[in-house]
């Protein structure tokens, strides 16, 4: 022992086993807590017993006594490391700033297909939001018809009031039942204030079952007084000055007094049935004798709507048979004996309008489908540029790929890095997405008509954003994330990596991408020309400067005189009354006899009452026969031209048909006029002829009078001789293009739609031509020296592109065909799909693509090659 | 109950940790064993809880106060964490829970 050492050592072979089998990871901490123990039992024991207890000590650490400190304690290994993460921001903050193109066509791309995805779930939204409102809702319906006619199921919604009687007194499961008339104008004063204002008479438990909130008044009772209305909050406003119109009077129609008993909220836009006043039904029977009569009617005599509400616990299904055959039990009515009541749930009234054999087909429901699809459609055309810019892009990632990998960055990790960059570029295309939405409302809203505004203030709106953004991202970044994370460091750092080898992928992207919109141009085309073909269909009339205006008491009353002036001071050429304005046929039915007509046959058809003058104000023609005589050649009857094809009257001049108990002699036969639907075939109409007040005034404005300068002048005619009304007038061609309103909307969405996909696929092109054009410089530059020609390059370069949008044509085509000949086919009327349509889009495809990469491609092949083969 | 067990020897090592208050490691939780308890321990055995502890969450450590003694060689120091102390805790109520329901006089300290 060496007394100059003023530290004791441990034997030497005991610390090198100590520091050749003890554990790395706790090696140190036991070296200096072994040492210090040596020196203290060295002190206290004396060397022996020291060396002894060390040796054994040590033993006491070493495998497989000693217990291993867990790996992840030494070295945290963290995936999201926040470092990492900042790292992986910036890299992609910085990758998107050095290709600023490529970030302008992602994130343009996608904003703009985030856009028209946003909008369209807006009114998508709207449309599945209707009357949903209403609380109890699932237990109110609306009482529907099926018609029998011949074979055919024809569907109304116009029932009788004995039905609602019997509903009411006879079906158990039953709670409530409102009969009401359908909503329309009334004529309201208020002191010498005058108004039209949209609403309607409806049994007094209404509001018992569609509990559109009341601000004043109570539901049961507001509508138990026969002379009482109710307003809306607004409405009260503009009568009153004041919502708070509880107890004040107004005079209705000019002809009774009412008294405002209750105030509802403004009815939402999302409400399938619209008013702005409620007056009882009541009213209507105490006030007009037809009505009142109806009260004890046939089940025939139908004109009015009735709404049930069930008792809590009952379906529909447990009181249909009960319904179903109530009108059966009429014995002389044919149009009751041919009819099966059902009732239409609230839920489905705005979605689903076309009955097919009785059963609710859709309507709505198809279009709010169709753009439900081509929202989803955008989105994806959009995320496939950024899958294809991508991958194409992988060559100039590949390095930093292998480089991370070499590092030490494992794949999982590469993915996350990937994805998070989807992930950025995403979030700022959805903040410039809603952005543009907002900007876009107004007039979005004006185009469908509709008030819709972006629910910022509802956390479900955002939680649908959220996840559309990370839907988004992952099927925008989740195959990027794939195929650049599967890169083999070696091979992409030696260079050896060959790309474009797997470009088959990218290609199928492209394909999917132009047949889509290919076949949205396709399809909004045809939309259009169904509009245009059936509205330059000749209508049969003339409905330039016709004019309609609805007659009230005082108007019936000063009729003639008003006609006489209108002629007299050249206002007119020619002014007429009738049961139906010049675009609408108001009542229908059958005739009880003609000569020919089979037992139980059936021909639906329209009536309209005329006086003289009728057809040559409408500017009809007739085909044969003669003209009513005066108003009083009420034994007379005029048939068009389909309505003796579907009576199969050989010689129907002449012929006695009885309608309503009346016979009438067939005098003359009308060429067909397009009065109803612009898309159908003309319906068969029996015009007769009658001197009382009909209830619409027709005229038309005298070609010598400039439109301005005669509704000035009639204005002050009318008010002249109806002081208590405001003049209401209708331009009929105005009345007829409302009838394409719905197409119209359809073809104008569909147009937008489809020109923007188009628009983002051709940016995705062009991103993809640009890249795949930088790639080959080299070869370009070899092929140029050798002798090609700016041309042939140009070709090279061009070829692929169109051959794979005329892959997508040809998938197209068919798929475009397939859906639009069913559109078409709802459409009695409808345009041809011809083939021209396919070719002409085919063709302005295969140019767009063209001129899309032609831009990229002709500046590759005008580079001096000298140029591009110096590049390294 | 989901609790993880805590062992006689490994009590005894926590509370040494606990007592020891920021300064123990392996040297000091040895010498106060022995000198608490009176009985001799392995530096292994001390050594394989002290890690065993902190895989149940019942210490944590860090390295630090390398001293010229030790040759320069740095320190794992133990602390008790929140865990580990309810873990004591529990033990010291359940054990007193016990003892409230031993009868008088069943234990005698002056038997046979």
């Amino acid at each position: 022992m060496s007394l100059h050492h003023n530290k004791p050592q441990p034997p030497g072979f005991a610390r090198w086993l100590l520091s050749a089998l003890h554990p790395a990871e706790t090696q140190e901490e036991v070296e200096g807590d072994l040492a210090e123990l040596y020196a203290c039992w060295y002190e206290r024991n004396g060397k022996r017993r020291a060396q002894l207890r060390y040796l054994w000590s040590v033993l006491s650490v070493l495998p497989p006594f000693v217990k291993k400190r867990a790996q992840k304690n030494v070295y945290p290994h963290q995936t999201l490391h926040l470092h990492m993460l900042r790292n992986y921001f910036t890299v992609a903050w910085r990758n998107s700033l050095r290709n600023k193109g490529y970030s302008f066509i992602n994130i343009g791309g996608l904003s703009v297909g985030l856009t028209v995805a946003l909008l369209i779930g807006l009114w998508v939204h709207h449309e599945y939001s209707y009357d949903r409102f209403l609380p109890e809702g699932e237990r109110l319906y609306q009482v529907r018809r099926n018609f029998n006619s011949n074979g055919d199921t024809l569907n109304f919604t116009t029932v009788s009031l004995k039905l609602a009687n019997v509903l009411r007194e006879q079906v158990p499961g039953i709670e409530y039942v409102a009969e009401s008339t359908y909503m329309g104008d009334a004529g309201i004063k208020v002191g010498d204030k005058k108004f039209f204002i949209r609403g309607g008479h409806i049994g007094s438990d209404f509001l018992k079952m569609f509990r559109y909130p009341l601000l004043a008044g109570n539901a049961g009772s507001v509508l138990k007084d026969t002379y009482s209305i109710v307003l809306t909050e607004s409405t009260a406003r503009t009568l009153f000055g004041t919502a708070n119109a509880v107890g004040k009077i107004l005079r209705f129609n000019n002809k009774s007094d009412l008294t405002v008993t209750g105030i509802l909220k403004d009815i939402p836009s999302n409400s399938s049935l619209q008013f702005d006043f409620l007056v009882p039904f009541a009213h209507l029977e105490a006030t007009n004798e037809d009505v009142k009569e109806a009260r004890t009617g046939g089940f025939g005599e139908n004109g009015f709507q009735i709404f049930v509400k069930l008792k809590p616990g009952v379906s529909y299904g447990q009181v249909a048979a009960k319904i179903g055959p109530i009108e059966k039990t009429e014995t002389t009515n044919f149009n009751a004996m041919n009819s099966v009541v059902i009732l239409q749930p609230l839920q489905n009234w705005h979605l689903y309008s076309n009955y097919v054999n009785g059963k609710e087909t859709g309507g709505l429901l198809d279009y709010v489908r169709m753009f439900t699809l081509i929202g989803i459609l955008v989105v994806v055309i959009a995320s496939i540029n950024f899958v294809n810019l991508t991958t194409a892009r992988a060559a100039k990632r590949a390095r930093e790929v292998g480089i991370r990998k070499a590092v030490g960055s494992r794949r999982g990790q590469l993915i996350f890095q990937f994805l998070a960059e989807s992930l950025l570029l995403t979030v700022v295309a959805f903040g410039l997405a809603l952005l543009m939405a907002q900007l876009l409302l107004p007039a979005f809203d004006a185009l469908v008509g509709k008030p819709l505004a972006i629910p910022y203030g509802n956390p479900v709106f955002w939680l649908v954003m959220l996840m559309g953004v990370s839907v988004t991202s992952l099927l925008a970044g989740g195959v990027p994330a794939f195929y650049l994370s599967s890169f083999e460091p070696v091979k992409v750092l030696k260079g050896a990596l060959r790309l474009g080898t797997a470009s088959w992928p990218r290609k199928v992207l492209v394909v999917t991408q132009f047949s889509c919109s290919i076949a949205l141009i396709i399809g909004a085309i045809v939309v259009y020309r169904q509009i245009e073909h059936a509205r330059n269909r000749p209508t049969g009339y003339d409905l330039n400067r016709l004019v309609v205006t609805n007659l009230n008491n005082e108007l019936q009353q000063n009729y003639s005189i008003l006609r006489d002036e209108l002629l007299r001071q050249g206002l007119a050429e020619s002014v007429t009354q009738a049961s139906s304005p010049a675009t609408e046929v108001w009542w229908h039915g059958g005739l009880n006899r003609w000569p020919g007509k089979l037992a139980n046959e059936y021909v639906e058809m329209g009536f309209i009452t005329v006086q003289k003058d009728y057809f040559k104000t409408m500017g009809m023609t007739l085909q044969s026969g003669r003209d009513f005589r005066s108003e009083n050649d009420t034994s007379s009857a005029i048939l068009n031209e389909t309505a003796v094809k579907r009576m199969r009257l050989k010689e129907p001049l002449g012929q006695q048909v009885n309608w309503h108990g009346r016979d009438f002699t067939i005098v003359g036969i009308a060429k067909d006029a397009l009065i109803q639907n612009p898309y159908g075939t003309a319906e068969p109409i029996l015009f007769t002829c009658a001197p009382r007040p009909l209830g619409v005034m027709l005229y038309r404005i005298s070609p010598g009078v400039a439109t301005q300068e005669a509704m000035t002048r009639m204005t002050a005619l009318f008010n002249q001789y109806n002081p208590a009304y405001p003049y209401d007038y209708a331009f009929a061609d105005v009345r007829y293009a409302e009838k394409f309103n719905l197409e119209e909307l359809i073809g104008k969405l569909a147009g937008i739609f489809a020109g923007l996909a188009i628009l983002i696929s051709c940016l995705g092109l062009f991103g993809l031509a640009a890249y795949l054009a930088e790639q080959r410089t080299k070869e370009i530059g070899v092929r140029k020296v050798l002798g090609a020609t700016v041309m042939s390059i140009w070709s090279l370069l061009s070829r692929d592109f169109v051959g794979l949008v005329l892959i997508s044509f040809a998938i197209a085509v068919p798929a475009a065909w397939y859906f639009l000949s069913g559109w078409l086919a709802g459409y009695e009327y409808r345009t041809a799909l011809a083939w021209w349509i396919f070719a002409a889009v085919g063709v302005a495809a295969v140019v767009l693509t063209l001129l899309t990469v032609s831009y990229q491609s002709i500046k590759v092949a005008l580079r001096n090659p000298v140029k591009s083969l110096r590049t390294e | 109950m989901r609790r993880t067990y805590l062992g006689e020897f490994e009590e005894v090592v926590l509370l040494m940790v606990a007592i020891l208050n920021g300064g123990a490691y392996g040297v000091t939780v040895s010498q106060e064993l022995e000198q608490h308890t009176g009985r001799q321990v392995t530096f292994g055995a001390v050594h394989n809880t002290l890690i065993r502890l902190e895989e149940k969450g019942f210490v944590q450590s860090e390295l630090g106060g390398a001293t010229q003694e030790r040759g320069g060689r740095r320190k794992r120091l133990f602390t008790i964490t929140g865990a580990g102390s309810r873990a004591l805790l529990e033990v010291q109520q359940l054990r007193s829970q016990l003892w409230q329901l031993v009868p008088p006089h069943a234990i005698k300290l002056s038997g046979l």
